[in-house]
């Protein structure tokens, strides 16, 4: 039996390994796109209103969050199409900052103060759990697919990917729209994690917090997530309440640290590889020994 | 091949059910520093097998202490933002144990406050409440609205007493009876101060708002302000909104200057405050006593900043630096010997001193025990009482909790030779 504190800490986990995986796709056609977090705060918040003043149940709550910041995700990724790199990176945190301003000046999303009050759902961490393993699903099904092949070589050199015959606008605003999907679904897990929501939360710091779980994890597979958030996002958690206040010492000198000895973050995009050999290998060596 | 596809899906379940196997591991350690549960504060450390139950609260009465210390967690913002009432909010409270201590515990058993630091983040005031939830007897803080709000539905659910930031009656009656407000409401002391302002300056009667629309309390104050002056026959021309951090403040405060005010209230925090207030100074508001500031710009902050242009201004507070009661003023002298000097100016140092005391007063009163078995009933008893409480003599005066509002006075100053002088 978990305790709740626990609980709450893996509940918490899956929504930042959902929103990173979320970052982690238009990286891979090598746009930083910092609306992911945007699109937290859009899902997070159409959950909160749908499960606590429409009375939705969880896993609708769930399926609208995701078609609401589909279609909030693609409207802009429309505009970053035409962009590229840096100037996506820029653009895309506005986004942030439009959204705050919106939702504090929308009565019905309670202003400043936020939502409270967002009902308890029973087993979130399973729901959270399932959600993590469909989703990582996809992830794992689209990196290996022909869209995931093309939006690396869109990463890897845009002229080149279009001579191969592909369409980088679309491609863009597809891995903007998956991501935007990735980060409300994120957001909703987190809305009902907390029960209250306020739009200081998707601020520059979560933005911040995001990237360096990306990059301390490992910025090319989607397995990296699996060691960066638990240990970052657990870190004050972990660490002794006396030396508590030296926690955002402790991040920046893992982020440096990690990125100077592994500049491809702890899992390197040859890793997964390596390990998946070394199990063939042992495989390959039992089935010799019988 | 399908086996090999089959590989990387089998290894993410198999970290997921690791992750879950060392999160139980975690969560079901006690002792130590490795997991959350490491960090939890029970209500009282348990006395160990064997010992006898002594003579705290009377040897061999069912009501006899079952614990060996009190453990009060205390939330607190010691890092972030707001680091700067957060670090004096914990010093308070472990200010207040240690004279509890001094002084033979609370019945018999000495008290400890564990800090433990919210970084002004509601997740994590969510996840810090969370650790200790299940096996305190109350909390203290958080000591900022936002992380009080998330942090209280967790503290609601778990039926435990929380003094925290409970600034708004919506939640206190939303969360009622288990949360309670560590100081009194600032609306209403914004309010306050600024009929009194105009009062002792008859001819302001057009007044300019300066504040923080992403701060909760600040945007309500305004709404109140606006809604409220008119039947003192004030009237607010305009507001102006200011950034947390905003570097210049130049053209908040040329928009303010051109809206033809007789006063400006900063309704900001001091960093802010003392910012607009040299700029209008800079600007052409010669008379000081044409400014008036709120209670979250009472820092020594404010005065370094702004310096000889607070002159002749106003601000309020919720406490007052140089209050006769020796109590408060060993408190004072306490904290200059830990603070290069400085003397404590914010709400949260007398807000949670007083709450530490009331928790004493609380299990004293209603002879509480710590034992885990009656872990419920000694919460409901104890959230209950201080909810709507008894007057207490509190270190800036007497006080009570009516349906978890603090119910004080508030301190009205002039700025006068660099030092607040009291109005009213």
């Amino acid at each position: 039996m978990l305790s709740s504190s626990m609980t709450l800490y893996l509940i918490f986990c899956c929504a930042f390994i959902i929103l990173v995986w979320g970052a982690l796709v238009p990286f891979r056609a090598g746009l930083l796109y910092n609306g992911t977090v945007y699109c937290m705060a859009v899902g997070g918040y159409f959950a909160a209103f749908a499960a606590k003043d429409l009375g939705w149940p969880f896993w609708l709550c769930i399926l609208g969050a995701a078609v609401v910041g589909a279609i909030l995700g693609f409207l802009p990724a429309l505009g970053f199409s035409r962009t590229s790199g840096i100037v996506t990176a820029v653009a895309s945190m506005a986004l942030i900052f439009i959204i705050q301003s919106v939702i504090r000046n929308l009565d019905f999303l309670g202003g400043t103060r936020g939502i409270r009050g967002i009902p308890k759902i029973e087993h979130l961490l399973l729901y959270s759990v399932i959600l993590v393993v469909v989703l990582g699903a996809f992830l794992y099904r689209l990196n290996h697919s022909k869209l995931g092949r093309a939006l690396e070589a869109i990463g890897t050199d845009p002229d080149m990917a279009t001579t191969l015959g592909i369409n980088v606008k679309v491609m863009t605003v597809f891995s903007l729209t998956i991501s935007s999907i990735f980060g409300a679904v994120s957001g909703a897990v987190y809305a009902f994690n907390m029960r209250t929501i306020y739009p200081e939360t998707f601020g520059f710091s979560l933005l911040l917090s995001v990237m360096t779980m990306l990059f301390v994890g490992g910025r090319y597979t989607q397995w990296g997530v699996f060691i960066s958030v638990p240990l970052l996002w657990g870190l004050p958690q972990w660490v002794p309440a006396s030396i508590n206040s030296f926690t955002q010492i402790i991040y920046g000198v893992i982020l440096v640290v990690i990125l100077m000895a592994r500049p491809e973050g702890i899992i390197t995009r040859e890793l997964p590889g390596r390990i998946q050999h070394l199990f063939a290998r042992s495989k390959e060596k039992g089935a010799g020994t019988v | 091949m399908k086996q090999n596809k089959l590989r990387i899906p089998a290894l993410l379940l198999s970290m997921v059910l690791l992750l879950g196997l060392l999160a139980a591991c975690g969560g079901g350690n006690d002792g130590g520093n490795g997991g959350s549960a490491g960090t939890t504060p029970p209500a009282g450390t348990t006395e160990p097998a064997g010992t006898p139950a002594g003579d705290q609260g009377g040897s061999g009465d069912g009501n006899a202490v079952a614990v060996t210390e009190w453990e009060i967690p205390m939330l607190t913002a010691a890092t972030g933002a707001i680091a700067y009432v957060g670090k004096p909010a914990g010093w308070a409270a472990e200010y207040a144990a240690q004279i509890i201590n001094e002084n033979g515990g609370i019945r018999g058993v000495p008290v400890k406050i564990t800090v433990l630091d919210t970084a002004f983040d509601t997740s994590k005031a969510v996840t810090q409440m969370t650790s200790v939830v299940d096996d305190a007897l109350v909390v203290l803080g958080p000591m900022d609205a936002p992380g009080a709000e998330s942090a209280g539905q967790v503290a609601f659910d778990g039926g435990v007493p929380n003094i925290a930031a409970y600034s708004f009656q919506d939640i206190r009656d939303l969360y009622a009876p288990y949360v309670m407000g560590y100081m009194t409401d600032s609306e209403e002391g914004d309010l306050a101060a600024v009929q009194e302002w105009t009062t002792v300056n008859d001819d302001i009667k057009k007044i300019v708002v300066f504040y923080t629309p992403t701060d909760a309390s600040q945007a309500a104050s305004t709404e109140l302000l606006k809604a409220e002056l008119p039947n003192s026959g004030i009237e607010v021309v305009g507001t102006v909104e200011v950034q947390t951090g905003q570097l210049d403040c130049s053209a908040s405060v040329i928009q303010a200057l051109n809206m033809k005010a007789d006063g400006y209230f900063l309704g900001l925090r001091a960093d802010e405050a003392a910012k607009v207030l040299t700029e209008l100074r800079k600007r052409g508001v010669d008379e000081g006593r044409r400014i008036c500031a709120t209670f979250a710009s009472f820092d020594a902050n404010y005065f370094d900043v702004a310096g000889s242009d607070c002159e002749d201004t106003y601000v309020w507070n919720k406490l007052d630096p140089n209050y006769d009661n020796p109590e408060w003023q060993a408190l004072v002298e306490a904290y200059k010997a830990g603070n290069d000097g400085q003397i404590p100016t914010a709400p949260p140092v007398p807000g949670f001193y007083d709450a530490v005391m009331c928790v004493k007063q609380g299990i004293e009163e209603l002879e509480l025990t710590g034992a885990p078995d009656k872990l419920e009933e000694e919460r409901a008893a104890l959230a209950a009482w201080l909810y709507d409480s008894p007057e207490f003599d509190g270190i800036q005066g007497p006080f009570r909790w009516a349906a978890g509002k603090k119910v004080a006075d508030v301190h009205f100053f002039q700025i006068t030779g660099g030092q607040p002088v009291a109005v009213k």
